[in-house]
């Protein structure tokens, strides 16, 4: 029904459905604050499992949102997370989509 | 969906980063190394490239395994690198100031003069201060009042040298109390070569 002001609420169908999945937008949001994390980093902080974390890396990577980096160091292997500029742009454009969406709601 | 609070996640980043108790164990051994270089009369610089050297030395054998590596953003390393020089163009040039006027000459420029250590004190809280409220590290303010308490205190209760050899000892054994407690409540974690699975 409508209301004496018309609200235009974003379509949730533009909404990006792979920031959207909870660990997912965790993982992101992470990676938005630091220039790089490491694995181990990402999992503590975020409270994911091995498995997890892994598969839901995978999608990020496979989206172009970041930019995994495998090496060893001490011996030791060692994976980097990054998000590249696809994927910071990706998060602003969905954290302000869902800015407007409660801001209107609010209203 | 998820609620995720930026600022919250940020502080969570900063306190995990500094909840190991390396920074801590650095700043204390930074004042014990100045305060006992005081007291014994003998220069210990030549320690401080060792002392600047150990966080690179700890973080890498005692954090890292357990929580992981995180590089800041380009913009919080330069914040943090202009309190880290700030302090130290604030603290000379006040003693550079204080001894091209004359202390006779003027009220302000005389108190200063007598109230130097309390001056640098005040000066040293400020910038600790600082940055605790910058990294959300709140033991910063605890050794921000410790250091204007000491610096306040120096010369009237006893001389600058002990105040900071005692302040260096309270923070370092702060420091490894934290540390203590990190190692406790983050057991180390291995990836295995083969499959990359997380081991204890």
């Amino acid at each position: 029904m409508n209301s004496d002001r018309d609200i235009q609420l974003p379509n949730l169908e533009d909404v990006d459905k792979v920031i959207h999945e909870s660990a997912r937008l965790i993982i992101m949001s992470y990676l938005f604050l630091v220039e790089s994390a490491d694995f181990l980093f990402i999992m503590q902080q975020s409270g994911l499992t091995f498995g997890n974390l892994s598969s839901h890396m995978k999608k990020l990577e496979e989206a172009g949102y970041i930019e995994v980096q495998k090496e060893f160091v001490d011996r030791r292997p060692r994976t980097t997370l990054k998000l590249t500029s696809s994927g910071r742009k990706a998060f602003k454009v969905y954290r302000d989509q869902m800015r407007s969406l409660f801001d209107q709601t609010d209203a | 969906m998820a609620k995720v609070n930026l600022e919250t996640l940020k502080k969570d980043i900063y306190q995990t980063y500094f909840s190991d108790g390396v920074w801590d164990i650095i700043l204390g051994l930074v004042f014990l190394s100045i305060g006992l270089g005081v007291v014994i009369n003998q220069n210990f610089w030549y320690l401080f490239p060792i002392i600047l050297t150990l966080p690179l030395a700890l973080k890498r054998s005692l954090s890292e395994p357990r929580i992981g590596t995180l590089k800041f953003k380009q913009s919080e390393r330069m914040w943090l690198m202009a309190f880290y020089f700030l302090s130290w163009i604030l603290v000379l040039g006040f003693i550079i100031f204080l001894g091209l006027m004359n202390p006779a000459e003027d009220g302000i420029v005389r108190w200063l003069t007598i109230n130097l250590f309390l001056v640098i004190g005040f000066i040293l809280a400020i910038i600790l201060s600082l940055v605790g409220w910058f990294i959300k590290f709140p033991r910063l303010y605890v050794y921000a009042v410790l250091i204007f308490l000491g610096f306040a205190l120096a010369g009237r209760i006893t001389s600058i040298g002990t105040i900071l050899t005692v302040s260096g000892i309270l923070i370092t054994i702060s420091g490894i109390f934290v540390m203590k407690n990190f190692i406790q409540s983050h057991p180390k974690i291995m990836f295995s070569q083969e499959s990359g699975a997380a081991e204890q």
